[in-house]
């Protein structure tokens, strides 16, 4: 319980400092720090159910793109501001790490354990970000439709 | 392939050229700030087809990859322009990104004259930096959290977050003829060294720790992410491209690290 408290926490300060490099206004750092809160925390809790990477990122993934889509239209501003910062934590860095130190240093177990999970993760990123903005744009245009018959 | 030294375009108002060549230099410029600030390939194309529609185009051809952008615009009366841009780096500033994207609203909105948008431009251009220790604050937050995050003590973050100074400084240094894959092994093999140091004289304590956290300021990751996004919404040569593209970074900076673990960590692990 303590560790998970730890990575939520580390989690969204690393959200912060990422969203700082990639130069997002200050007014905009809160959002994005909760969004990295929140995208991890969904993570962790499908971690804990399936215990799967592909299906935690996924989750993850489709959470964060449809919290960054919500807070674009509500802040007009456009969704990657919050996406990039809040995708730090899922994005497999150390992942992408150790499957070329492996397959560098010929280490053939790890390097499949490794390179797995890593494309697990991105796949289950992509796919999570591609749904949701299918959904979003499906969203919009009922939205639109609806509009257009009421008037 | 990198060329820091760019040159810009020449501040020249007004320029010449026909009315297509200038709206096609307009929405190129929109486009290579997308492009230059993260936006997808996708996106680019989309908003430079609008903003030459908007401005009376009768018909666009737009070719975007992630290191270049080829644009043709034909007018109704029989006038076009072909131009091109090449772009050598990207960064994700996105307070930029912001900036360009509202403008390309604007210009599909109001269509303001040209002169008009060429200023608004140069504006942008003068926006979206940060004071250099603030850059510094950013290295030092990301590093130490991520050296906890992946499971090592409040020292190991303290340690991760001093290298992550460092390695923003270097990271800072234009060496112009040094390419960027040496540039990035070079950083990767002082990170490196620095972490066997800290654990050395002993304020670090779990090494793999420690340069995990240091690899994420450097790793390529999200590149990788949205690579795979452009694979799979179509954009096959720039998700190829990319993807190898973050490999070989990748290839590196464990060249780098392994480098500095066997000269002094003692060894490879």
């Amino acid at each position: 319980m303590k560790d998970i408290v730890v990575r939520l926490i580390t989690a969204m300060l690393g959200t912060v400092g990422f969203a700082m490099l990639f130069r997002v206004s200050r007014k905009r750092l809160p959002w994005a720090a909760l969004g990295g809160l929140l995208t991890w925390a969904v993570y962790e809790l499908f971690t804990h159910l399936f215990g799967d990477p592909l299906i935690s990122a996924f989750a993850s993934s489709l959470f964060m793109t449809l919290y960054s889509e919500a807070l674009a239209r509500v802040l007009r501003a456009p969704a990657i501001i919050f996406l990039f910062p809040c995708a730090i934590p899922i994005v497999p860095g150390s992942g992408l790490y150790y499957t070329v130190y492996n397959l560098i240093f010929y280490n053939e177990n790890a390097f499949f354990a490794n390179a797995k999970t890593t494309l697990s993760i991105v796949l289950g990123m992509a796919v999570g970000m591609s749904v949701a903005s299918i959904v979003v744009g499906a969203l919009l245009h009922a939205v639109r439709t609806l509009k257009n018959i009421k008037s | 392939m990198t060329n820091p030294d760019k040159l810009p375009l020449p501040e020249v108002t007004p320029y010449t050229g026909t009315y297509a060549d200038n709206v096609a230099r307009i929405a190129l410029d929109v486009g290579e700030g997308l492009l230059t600030n993260g936006a997808d390939v996708h996106r680019v194309e989309i908003a430079i087809e609008k903003i030459c529609r908007t401005y009376g185009a009768a018909h666009i051809d737009v070719f975007t990859i992630h290191s270049l952008i080829l644009a043709a615009v034909y007018m109704p009366d029989g006038t076009h322009s072909t131009q091109s841009r090449r772009i050598f780096e990207t960064s994700n500033n996105l307070t930029r990104l912001e900036l360009y994207n509202a403008l390309s609203r604007k210009l599909c909105e109001e269509k303001p004259s040209i002169d008009h948008a060429d200023e608004e431009i140069q504006a942008i251009k003068k926006e979206g930096s940060y004071p250099f220790f603030l850059t510094l604050i950013a290295y030092v937050i990301s590093a130490g959290s991520f050296a906890i995050f992946f499971g090592g003590t409040l020292r190991d973050g303290i340690s991760a977050g001093l290298i992550g100074i460092i390695t923003a400084l270097l990271d800072r240094i234009r060496i112009d003829q040094i390419n960027k894959m040496v540039k990035t092994m070079l950083i990767s093999f002082v990170s490196g060294a620095l972490s066997c140091l800290s654990v050395h004289i002993g304020i670090g304590q779990n090494l793999d720790m420690i340069i995990i956290g240091t690899i994420m300021l450097l790793i390529p990751g999200l590149s990788l992410g949205n690579a795979m996004r452009d694979l799979l919404s179509g954009d096959t040569l720039t998700g190829t491209l990319k993807s190898v593209q973050a490999i070989i970074i990748a290839v590196m900076m464990v060249l780098g690290y392994a480098l500095a673990l066997l000269i002094a960590g003692g060894g490879l692990k």
